[in-house]
């Protein structure tokens, strides 16, 4: 029985048996196996920090000024969200800006905000009421056009996206008799992103077409020009681990009305994101002259929670 | 006056000077500046942080499913080799051609970017400076060109 064709025959197949699997897996060895089942998640696949963080007006990018990236860590496959609070408190006034956006597929954000300007006592001085607070709701749509910021770096294009944030005021009444022509305007805007990562710098331009008197809780337009002008507002940040990152922002503002002198704005700023789920921003800002108080320079506080 | 000839460095004495001067290189080889790859320990500490980055590839269900049935040693070696080259070192990558290795499989830019996240978990454990990383990384990043396909 030893020797017979049955005993052959199970021998050549236990010998394929073995073999095959070696076979197989050298073959492997230079090759990435394709995986049998997928595992596509719909949300968070983006690098820490790459979404920003959320801007006064509710929209990706610094802290003043929105950048090319779309928020949340939703990739080109997927759907990213943020929810924020920023608190902003100067020597005369505090500012609230709070909102949700959506990121969708790493295309498309839209994103509404709120935000509450608390007059204090200059708002007794002006006869208005001490806490005269004005509200202002800003719907913002921004559409990425070109690049990559993050993964193209082996060219200079930088991530490229044009918005619009249209924005009303609750007080007609009161920024028509500072001189403002409307209680409502859109801005448009167009940012160019890039993240120089072998330098571990990210660098961000804005320039924005605005008639906003102070970002329009004073009204839009006004009595020393009604016109849209073009505004230029730059970031840079120095990434100091994959959590943290520091700053300077620079905004630059019309002056529209003749009772106020509008000022640019500038800032420093400190980030730290332990987790995608969790951002917090601090800042020194300085806002110039607003309303009747000259040389306002805030403390920034935002928290950023979302996915 | 012009001389091309350095005064007093003739006959025997150029032989004296030419045998020091290959000494010189000798005791002091003058090499390609590689600062980055030294902040990774060169070869011998990419090829210990490599053992970490596998094991954090295999940790992730976004990334595992890519490597678990590959000769993941070969992995290693190669990705030793192209990330030494990528460095300036004195290595050269012998691997295949990444769109060619990465054809088919479906890649997305999550499991590209958690990829990246296993990476950085490993240069931190095997405290690479974080200007250092992203050097690396932004020699790898447009690598994801030939490796997402989704």
């Amino acid at each position: 029985m030893c020797g017979g064709p049955g005993f052959q025959r199970s021998r050549l197949v236990r010998f394929f048996a073995l073999a095959l699997p070696i076979f197989l897996s050298q073959g492997a060895a230079a090759q990435l196996q394709a995986p049998p089942v997928t595992t596509d998640r719909p949300f968070g696949g983006k690098l820490v920090l790459t979404g920003g963080v959320t801007q006064v007006e509710g929209v990706a990018g610094g802290g003043l000024t929105p950048w090319a990236l779309i928020g949340g860590y939703g990739t080109r496959d997927q759907v990213g969200g943020n929810g924020y609070y920023t608190h902003v408190r100067s020597q005369d006034f505090h500012l609230q800006s709070y909102g949700a956006m959506l990121g969708l597929y790493d295309r498309v954000e839209i994103s509404v905000a709120q935000q509450r300007f608390d007059t204090e006592d200059v708002g007794a001085a002006l006869g208005l009421g001490k806490g005269f607070t004005f509200r202002q709701d800003i719907v913002g749509l921004k559409v990425k056009v070109a690049g990559d910021a993050v993964l193209e770096q082996d060219q200079l294009l930088p991530q490229i996206a044009v918005g619009a944030q249209y924005k009303r005021n609750n007080r007609e009444a009161v920024v028509k008799s500072l001189g403002a022509t409307h209680d409502d305007g859109v801005d448009f805007y167009a940012s160019a992103t890039k993240l120089f990562l072998a330098e571990s710098v990210l660098v961000n331009a804005t320039v924005r077409l605005t008639k906003a008197n102070q970002l329009g809780i004073l009204g839009f337009g006004g009595d020393r020009s009604t016109s849209y002008k073009p505004m230029l507002e730059g970031s840079a940040a120095l990434l100091l681990s994959r959590n943290w990152a520091v700053g300077a922002e620079y905004r630059s503002k019309p002056n529209n009305l003749k009772i106020a002198r509008e000022q640019d704005w500038w800032d420093a700023f400190l980030v730290w994101a332990p987790t995608k789920n969790l951002s917090v921003t601090a800042a020194y800002v300085d806002l110039g002259n607003i309303v009747i108080r000259d040389n306002q320079r805030a403390a920034y506080i935002s928290l950023q929670f979302g996915f | 006056m012009s001389n091309s000839r350095i005064p007093f460095v003739t006959g025997r004495r150029r032989v004296l000077l030419a045998a020091i001067l290959v000494s010189l290189g000798k005791i002091f080889p003058v090499r390609a500046a590689t600062p980055v790859l030294d902040d990774f320990g060169g070869v011998p500490g990419l090829t210990a942080m490599m053992e970490d980055f596998d094991a954090n590839l295999m940790a992730d269900d976004r990334t595992r499913p890519f490597f678990e049935n590959v000769d993941r040693k070969r992995v290693k070696a190669k990705l030793v080799e192209q990330f030494c080259a990528l460095l300036g070192g004195d290595c050269v990558y012998r691997g295949g051609n990444m769109k060619g290795i990465h054809r088919g499989l479906g890649i997305t830019r999550e499991d590209f970017n958690a990829l990246i996240e296993a990476l950085q978990d490993a240069m931190d454990k095997h405290d690479v400076p974080f200007r250092s990383q992203n050097k690396l990384l932004a020699l790898l990043a447009p690598m994801h060109r030939d490796i997402v396909e989704k």
